[in-house]
């Protein structure tokens, strides 16, 4: 089984690639694969409690990240990205890390495959 | 940790998005791996001598000094009408097939 690491950096309820990115994860842990997943830039805003997709009618993004962290997903955030925004560690659910520069370098050493989601046109 | 062969292609215009400073912030962070970076299409203004580097200026000093490669897109610097002339020191202008070879034995893209 391989592992992916994917660099999510598109912000939530604004960028399909946001939802395609967690589809493309839960279809990944089903095979039995390994999933990383780095947040970057608007990316940070992805786990964020206490949103709701309720005026859309829709799960939450930050409930669907508790839900593959479930399945055995792991996911981490840039620091310097949530720190620039205002995105403290109270504000996101247990289980998402906070990491750095180091840790992506880390995953992308031990990655199969590296996916970036960065929104570049 | 593996050291892995490392493209980072910049593609996004250097205003409006800070994707061009992030990719170098990455670019720079990266320096345990052989990271290249690959200017091209609308990303090929920050590679020219008078682009602002409010943002990323420091990046600019450090990034030969990690022997990172620093490639743009002789193509797309063309059809925007700038030359090698006009390119900041240190930086390589670079035709397809040698881009195609760089693609071919990284690793890694990462995409910004």
């Amino acid at each position: 089984m391989g592992k992916m690491l994917i660099l999510l950096c598109d912000s939530p309820f604004q960028n399909e690639s946001v939802n395609n990115t967690l589809a493309m994860t839960k279809a990944a842990l089903d095979q039995g694969h390994e999933v990383d997943i780095y947040l970057m830039m608007d990316g940070v805003y992805n786990p964020l409690t206490k949103q709701s997709g309720e005026p859309f009618h829709m799960e939450s993004i930050s409930d669907q990240m508790k839900n593959i962290i479930q399945m055995g997903a792991h996911i981490s955030g840039c620091r310097v990205c949530m720190e620039l925004r205002g995105v403290a560690k109270d504000d996101i659910p247990e289980g998402v890390d906070i990491g750095g520069i180091f840790d992506l370098s880390e995953g992308i050493a031990e990655a199969d495959v590296v996916i970036s989601v960065t929104g570049a046109m | 940790m593996a050291e892995k062969n490392l493209l980072v292609i910049i593609k996004s215009q250097p205003f409006t998005k800070l994707n061009y400073y992030e990719a170098l912030r990455v670019g720079v962070g990266l320096w345990d791996h052989e990271v290249t970076i690959l200017w091209r299409g609308e990303g090929v203004y920050a590679t020219l001598k008078n682009a602002d580097r409010t943002l990323t200026g420091q990046f600019f000093k450090e990034l030969p000094g990690l022997d990172t490669e620093l490639l743009v897109d002789e193509e797309d610097l063309a059809v925007r009408g700038f030359t090698s002339d006009d390119l900041v020191e240190g930086i390589q202008p670079v035709g397809k097939n040698v881009i195609r070879g760089f693609i071919e034995k990284s690793e890694t893209s990462l995409v910004f």
